[in-house]
């Protein structure tokens, strides 16, 4: 579900409990959210701090590509 | 105007009619008989003029008319009925009905604030503030100063009644601090900008009043903002508040208990001796399609607890009841989880009219603003209100096994919005290049707890509606309600039948 909060009712986004992180094996084209993606690749489990973002994530998919 | 009339034509008239109901062809209709049922189910409501010792305030965020609309043929379906006969509990014959208007004092399209805020004072409010006169300004911390208005529930605790309130958001979300709070913005949870002493946080007006004996039991999401951001909390996660106190110590430290979760919850002495702080979640609680039992009570669940517990109150008490995620599933544009939450809610509503006597308590039902949720013809009867449109069949009621097309060759669901995150107009190359044609759509996706309607005008959230919201009461002076009435007139309704003599 694409996130949505009321922009007169949150203070701060939300965030969502049903994310994952993807990393992609090429450089993503931006595309509008409101466009459904299907993606694949490899789903690691544990948890992993992004080196580059900080981002930490306990699952993922790796090697991502998507059309 | 002409007004004579003979005696002899009127009589005739009368009779003329008298003959047709009895001697009519659709006289033995299952709907004929059934209509006059209805009527006489009318004829034969009790008008109470008693004084009110309990009120209940049930609100669905965002459940306006065609919300609830949705909300009813969803859970008539979930029955195994085609739906659209199916009778939500506040729908029942025993409950008076109006429409109400809900805008604000500057806002065409209102905000939970204000109106919660209406409902809680009597009268309207402006967008984004809460319990604040209308020369208050938003987001004006010197403006708070001489505008605060004064709550139903701190004219109660005058009365000597104990006070509740209780929400699926988050406690110092707008519904709620509409029962408690005074705040120049909805958004001051739990801090207030730098320099502005004339007004505390809300989840620190919500502790405040709890002390001052006005709230005895608040039950809801929302537990970050009662802890400092070092704080780790029950679940796991961290406090948020920048001044790092910790209201939930401070309310156990005066003596108020404290719930977090199923266990905690069924944990509690509900005789009356001791306030009831319970926060089931950092933010506001699951959505009801979502939870799980052993994690969150349900609406009906905290309802039956709060009843429980400010009935030891021989003076009665005024408990607020909102449905804070009707509101946020709209937002999403997942119908689904909305229909699911109305569903939640109008099972609190049962619950509150199960456990309370209609002779001394006022139950209203109402909600704060409609979103802009639309619906898609022509539908057959039966056609899954969350999914894609069946045609009307020749014979018998059903819909047809047909899906209804557009003029694009495609089918589409019941249920859209105006706007919102699902619209089918998607961003191209330029700055305001938005074009585009809808997607195929089976009924199996278009049934999915995650599926978002399709919608027009491409927002990343849905927005709110202007139009009016019902509301539906019983009790003292429930008949009161009638007609097409503002939005703080409910106010005025709970104050006349607390103080009836
Ligand atoms: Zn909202």
């Amino acid at each position: 579900m694409p996130m949505a909060t009321c922009p007169f009712c949150e203070t701060e986004a939300e965030w969502p409990n049903d994310i994952i992180a993807v990393y992609t094996k090429r450089v993503v084209e931006v595309r509008p959210f409101n466009v459904k993606i299907v993606t694949s690749g490899v789903l690691e489990l544990g948890a992993y701090t992004d080196p580059a973002t900080g981002f930490v994530s306990m699952m993922r998919l790796v090697d991502a590509t998507y059309g | 105007m002409k007004t004579i009339f003979s005696t002899t034509s009127l009589a005739l008239i009368l009779a003329a009619g008298g003959a047709a109901a009895q001697d009519i062809p659709q006289a033995n209709d299952a709907w004929f008989t059934a209509g006059q049922e209805a009527i006489q189910a009318i004829i034969d409501r009790e008008t109470n003029t008693g004084r009110a010792k309990n009120v209940i305030l049930l609100v669905a965020d965002g459940n306006g008319v065609g919300t609830n609309y949705a909300t009813r043929l969803y859970a008539g379906q979930q029955q195994g009925k085609l739906g659209e006969e199916h009778v939500l509990p506040y729908e029942e014959p025993g409950y008076h009905s109006a429409l109400v208007k809900t805008y604000n004092i500057n806002a065409q399209t209102p905000d939970s604030a204000p109106t919660a805020g209406a409902m809680n004072t009597g009268v309207k409010q402006r967008f984004n503030l809460i319990n604040l006169g209308g020369d208050a300004i938003h987001d004006d911390c010197a403006t708070v100063a001489g505008n605060e208005l004064t709550t139903f529930a701190e004219i109660v605790t005058g009365m000597d009644k104990s006070v509740g309130v209780i929400s699926t958001a988050r406690l110092t979300h707008a519904t709620p601090a509409g029962v408690y709070a005074k705040t120049a913005n909805r958004n001051w949870e739990d801090e207030v900008p730098e320099g502005c002493t004339a007004q505390k946080d809300i989840a620190s007006q919500l502790i405040d009043q709890m002390q001052a004996g006005v709230v005895d039991l608040a039950m809801g999401g929302g537990r970050r903002y009662f802890a400092g951001t070092e704080v780790t909390l029950d679940e796991g996660g961290k406090g948020h508040r920048p001044d790092g106190a910790n209201l939930i110590e401070a309310a156990t430290g005066m003596g108020a208990q404290y719930a977090w979760n199923t266990e905690t919850f069924n944990g509690l002495n509900l005789d009356g001796s001791a306030p009831v702080l319970a926060l089931f979640n950092d933010s506001h609680m699951e959505y009801e399609a979502d939870r799980a039992e052993e994690d969150e009570p349900s609406l009906a669940e905290m309802t039956k607890a709060a009843i429980e517990y400010l009935s030891n109150n021989e003076n009665g008490y005024y408990l607020e009841i909102e449905a804070g995620r009707v509101d946020h599933a709209n937002h999403a544009g997942n119908a689904k989880r909305t229909m699911i939450d109305g569903m939640a809610f109008a099972d609190a509503v049962a619950m509150a009219d199960e456990l309370t006597d209609d002779a001394d308590t006022l139950i209203i039902v109402t909600a704060d603003h409609e979103h802009s949720i639309a619906f898609n013809g022509y539908c057959g009867r039966g056609t899954p209100i969350e999914g894609l449109c069946y045609d009307v069949a020749k014979t018998g009621e059903m819909h047809s096994d047909d899906l209804v097309l557009a003029d694009d060759g495609k089918p589409y669901t019941v249920v859209g919005y105006l706007n919102g995150a699902g619209s089918v107009l998607t961003k191209g190359e330029g700055e305001n290049d938005y074009s585009g044609s809808r997607p195929e759509l089976t009924q199996e996706e278009a049934t999915d707890i995650d599926y978002v309607q399709q919608a027009l005008i491409p927002k990343s959230s849905e927005s709110h509606s202007g139009e009016d919201v019902a509301v539906y009461a019983k009790g003292p002076w429930a008949h009161l309600f009638d007609g097409t009435i503002e939005q703080n007139v409910i106010f005025h309704v709970m104050n006349h039948a607390v103080t009836a003599e």
